[in-house]
């Protein structure tokens, strides 16, 4: 498997150049094109602790995506991958130590060598209204995650505090908890008082933009909707 | 006419120079800076029939027109969407654009509608091309980055990816994978190509943007 990103920052998609019988796993709705030698299957994960199909289908209706494509190439093949937001995709190599946990949504594809935990409880919080979900991704492989805006990384030794909506991934050596940021935030906008204090020593990949402000910003400025 | 395709490829925009008499046709709101000698008439391509075809196709469907009057003049052009922006020679060919797509045009060019095929059971929406014929430039645009893949053979294609296409090479619109996939996966219609040429694609889909932000809408309450 080789992987290009193009198109950085602002737009990346990644080209995932696939061999004879090689496939990658993907977010539904992810694929911008590929060759014609490229299958694809479709599995359901439910996530964050369950639910099942229903639940599962509930949040299809509310505009969420939760299924998992597998493309496989027989022959060599390719496929183009990208983000529903505009921003950057990285490119995190897995070696079979460290596990990363990856914030659902920043979740694009990974190559099968992977395992995909969507179980992984990690912090089950609501954050300005919007569930967050992680997945726990293990093994030796490539993990392509993307980032609302620019993508950056802090190693992190001791502690940091991230405010929640900017969080795209982490080393599983890493452990965080909620705790209340003080101050006009945490005063003026009403539940979003809480930010992430990470401890230990690993890496840690953010966005430069909060995605769920983002989409309050717009939906603000919309018409309500049916239920 | 002279032209500069600036701010590439992330906030590209469109910069022409008109000879005195020169004239642009651009989609309503794609100005964005002029001088002052430069004209502007609103108007109905193609009639009433032409115009709701056009406005079927997601475009709208009254265009301007830009005429330099009495010397030389400047306009700038800039898509709705943030992304790139490319030039189309036109010489007696046929181009079909994503609507959207579609920037502006110096020539003798015809715009018409065209239904690319089934509709989407999963989007409700239509698959529905801009068809673009005859001789002179055509600037395109795309949401994210602009692709140029060169088909040989054949190739797949999202649909809301699609942002540009000669008439040279054969599509077909279908549904990716099985049933499963087409209703579960998200991947709702593609193109598959067959023959030789050059389309272009973005790296962003705006169908799928207007999806995500959907959950963010207020509901309505219930009287």
């Amino acid at each position: 498997m080789r992987i290009e990103i193009q198109h950085r920052p602002s737009y990346a998609v990644a080209d995932v150049h696939l061999g004879d019988g090689e496939a990658v796993i993907s977010e539904g709705g992810a694929m911008v094109c590929m060759s014609t030698n490229v299958s694809v299957e479709t599995s359901t994960f439910s996530r964050g602790g369950g639910g099942g199909l229903l639940k599962a289908a509930k949040r299809l209706l509310a505009g969420e995506n939760f299924f998992l494509n597998k493309f496989t190439a027989s022959g060599d093949g390719h496929v183009s991958l990208a983000p529903t937001l505009i921003g950057d995709i990285e490119h995190i190599q897995l070696d079979g130590g460290k596990a990363v946990i990856v914030q659902g949504s920043s979740f694009l594809a990974g190559s099968t060598g992977l395992d995909l935990d969507t179980q992984f409880a990690g912090f089950k919080g609501l954050f300005s209204g919007e569930n967050i979900f992680w997945i726990k991704v293990t093994g030796t492989g490539d993990l392509l995650v993307n980032s609302f805006g620019g993508v950056f990384s802090v190693d992190v030794d001791g502690e940091y505090v991230v405010d929640t909506g900017h969080i795209v991934a982490y080393e599983e050596s890493l452990e965080f908890k909620p705790q209340k940021v003080g101050g006009w935030k945490a005063t003026l906008l009403s539940g979003e008082g809480l930010v992430c204090k990470f401890t230990g020593k690993g890496k840690l990949w953010m966005q430069t933009h909060n995605a769920p402000g983002f989409g309050q910003f717009l939906g603000a400025k919309l018409p309500p909707r049916e239920r | 006419m002279d032209y500069e395709l600036t701010g590439k490829p992330d906030y590209a925009l469109v910069e022409l120079s008109l000879e005195a008499g020169e004239s642009v046709v651009a989609e309503p709101g794609a100005m964005v800076a002029m001088s002052a000698n430069v004209q502007i008439k609103t108007e109905m391509k193609g009639g009433l029939l032409g115009g709701l075809k056009r406005k079927l196709a997601g475009e709208n469907f009254m265009t301007n027109t830009f005429t330099a009057e009495g010397a030389p003049g400047t306009i700038k052009l800039a898509p709705s969407t943030p992304g790139d922006v490319e030039a189309i020679e036109l010489s007696g060919g046929t181009y079909f654009l994503q609507a959207g797509a579609y920037i502006a045009h110096v020539g003798d060019i015809e715009i018409d509608a065209k239904f690319g095929g089934a509709k989407s059971f999963f989007s409700g929406e239509g698959f529905i091309l801009l068809k673009i014929s005859g001789t002179g430039t055509l600037f395109i645009s795309s949401y994210g980055g602009l692709k140029k893949v060169h088909v040989d053979g054949e190739y797949i294609v999202d649909t809301t990816h699609i942002v540009a296409f000669p008439d040279t090479i054969d599509y077909k619109v279908e549904a990716v994978g099985g049933l499963k996939a087409t209703f579960l996966s998200g991947e709702g219609l593609v193109c598959r190509y067959r023959g030789q040429g050059d389309i272009f694609i973005q790296t962003r889909s705006g169908p799928a943007f207007a999806g995500w932000v959907n959950p963010f809408r207020a509901v309505k309450k219930k009287n």
